[in-house]
C-alpha cells in the first residue's frame, strides 16, 4: 500500500526539523525544534537562540506547530541554530496568532498594578466604541454614557498596542452581523459613521 | 521509757519556724523588666516602600485603596496620604504590615519637605477633659467633633503639591479600589518587578570556533 503524507489526513507530522511549543515543564511558552523521534512518546528537542537546552521531552507536553525546519535527522545544536537563522523562525513565529497569543500572555502575566489598571482602562474604552458601533449596524439605540466624555484622555495607539497586543490593532469587520447585502462594512475603532448606501 | 530510736524518726535538730502567718495561694505576678537596657531596634526597611510609592491598603476602615507613601516616623508607622481630594483617605499613619507595596512611584519632592516636619504627636489621639455626668445631661445638643484647622491646613499643604502633578491616568488609578475579580490569582499577580530565572546562554547564539590551522 502506497499512501504519502498528505493522504493520511494529518498536517503536521512528528519529524526532525518540525518547530514544536513546549506547553509544560521549566521551558513551557518557548519552541524548540525536534532534533530526533526517540520513540512514540518522546523525542529530543533542541532550540539553541530560542532559550531551550537539548533534552528530551515527552511529546505529551509539546504541541505541534506549522513550520517545519529543514534540518538532517540528529541533528546537532549547531546545525539546528544555522537552520533557524536562515528560516527566520524566531520573526516567523512572533508573526502568527498563536505566538503573537503566546507572547501577549506572557507580557499580561508580568504587568504591574498599575499597568494593569491602565489595561483595564484602554479595555473599556475600546468596548464602549465597539459596541457602539455594533448598537448602530444592528440598528439599536445607543445609550449615552453620562461620565464619558468626548475628551476623554485616550493613550495612543501605540501604547495601546504595546499593552494589549504585540502587532499593531487592526480595524474589525462586523459584515456577519449585517444583512447580506453586496456591499462590504467595515467598521474601525476610530471611525464613528456607518451609513447603509 | 522512750526509745530513742523512735523519737530519732520525728525529732528534727532544727525547730521548723514560720516565717509569716500569711502566705497567698499564688505565687506573686511580678511585671516583666528588662535587666539590660536593650534598645528598641528600628523596624527593617520594606522593599520599594520609597517616598512616593503607591501603596495599596489592605486592612481596615480604607481597604482597597491606593494609597501615596509620604514616611516613615519614628514610632514604625507610615505616613501616608490619599491625596485626600482623589480618594478620600486623609493624612495618616499606618502599619507598613498592611500596606501592599507596588512599583509605582509619584514624585513628591515639594510634599516630601512638608512631611519631614511631622512627627508621632502630630497625629496621636488627643485626651478629652471627662466631663462630669450632669453636664452631659444637660448639654444642648450634640456637639459634632470637628476637625481641627491644623489638620485641615496640614492635609492641604502636602496634597496640594502632589495633586498638581498628578496625570489624569494616576489619579484615575489611585481614585479606584483594588479588589479581586474572578480569575485574579494574588499569588501570581506582580506587584514589585519580577525575579527572573533564565539562563541566558540558552538565548545566546553559539560562539564560532576557530578552526585551528595545522
Amino acid at each position: 500500500i502506497n499512501f504519502s503524507k498528505g493522504q493520511m489526513g494529518f498536517k503536521r507530522f512528528v519529524e526532525a526539523g518540525r518547530v514544536a511549543y513546549i506547553n509544560f515543564g521549566e521551558d513551557h511558552g518557548k519552541i524548540c525544534v525536534i532534533a530526533d523521534v526517540i520513540n512514540n512518546n518522546r523525542v529530543l528537542v533542541d532550540g539553541p537562540t530560542l532559550g531551550v537546552a537539548r533534552q528530551v521531552i515527552s511529546l505529551r507536553r509539546i504541541a505541534l506547530t506549522d513550520f517545519v525546519v529543514k534540518v538532517p535527522k540528529g541533528a546537532k545544536t549547531r546545525t539546528i541554530q544555522t537552520a533557524i537563522s536562515e528560516f527566520g523562525l524566531i520573526k516567523k513565529w512572533g508573526e502568527t496568532k498563536w505566538g503573537n497569543k503566546v507572547a501577549t500572555h506572557a507580557k499580561r502575566s508580568k504587568l504591574n498594578d498599575f499597568e494593569r489598571f491602565q489595561v483595564m482602562v484602554l479595555k473599556r474604552q475600546k468596548s464602549y466604541l465597539v459596541n457602539k458601533e455594533v448598537a448602530q449596524a444592528s440598528g439599536k439605540k445607543v445609550h449615552k454614557k453620562k461620565t464619558v466624555k468626548k475628551e476623554t484622555k485616550q493613550l495612543k495607539p501605540s501604547a495601546i498596542s504595546s499593552l494589549t497586543h504585540t502587532h499593531t490593532y487592526q480595524p474589525v469587520s462586523y459584515t456577519h452581523l449585517t444583512l447580506p447585502t453586496s456591499d462590504l462594512v467595515q467598521i474601525s475603532v476610530v471611525a464613528v459613521s456607518l451609513k447603509k448606501k | 521509757g522512750i526509745n530513742a530510736e523512735y523519737m530519732g524518726l520525728y525529732f528534727f535538730e532544727e525547730e521548723m519556724v514560720k516565717k509569716f502567718k500569711w502566705y497567698p495561694t499564688e505565687d506573686e505576678k511580678k511585671p516583666f523588666t528588662r535587666k539590660s537596657k536593650a534598645k528598641k531596634k528600628p523596624i527593617k526597611a520594606r522593599k520599594g516602600l520609597v517616598p512616593g510609592a503607591v501603596c495599596i491598603v489592605l486592612s481596615g476602615r480604607f481597604k482597597g485603596r491606593r494609597v501615596v507613601f509620604l514616611k516613615m516616623l519614628p514610632s514604625g508607622l507610615a505616613m501616608v496620604t490619599g491625596p485626600y481630594k482623589v480618594n478620600g483617605v486623609p493624612l495618616r499613619r499606618m502599619n507598613t504590615a498592611y500596606l501592599l507595596v507596588t512599583k509605582t512611584t509619584i514624585s513628591i519632592d515639594a510634599a516630601a519637605k512638608e512631611a519631614a516636619s511631622f512627627d508621632d504627636k502630630f497625629f496621636a489621639k488627643v485626651k478629652e477633659v471627662k466631663k462630669p455626668e450632669e453636664e452631659k445631661l444637660f448639654a444642648e445638643g450634640a456637639q459634632a467633633k470637628k476637625l481641627p484647622e491644623n489638620k485641615k491646613d496640614a492635609q492641604t499643604k502636602i496634597d496640594k503639591p502632589i495633586v498638581e502633578k498628578l496625570e489624569k491616568v494616576m489619579k484615575q488609578y489611585l481614585a479606584s479600589r483594588f479588589t479581586l475579580r474572578n480569575g485574579m490569582k494574588p499569588h501570581e499577580m506582580i506587584f514589585q518587578s519580577l525575579i527572573q530565572n533564565i539562563n541566558p546562554s540558552s538565548f545566546l547564539p553559539l560562539k564560532k570556533k576557530k578552526k585551528k590551522k595545522k
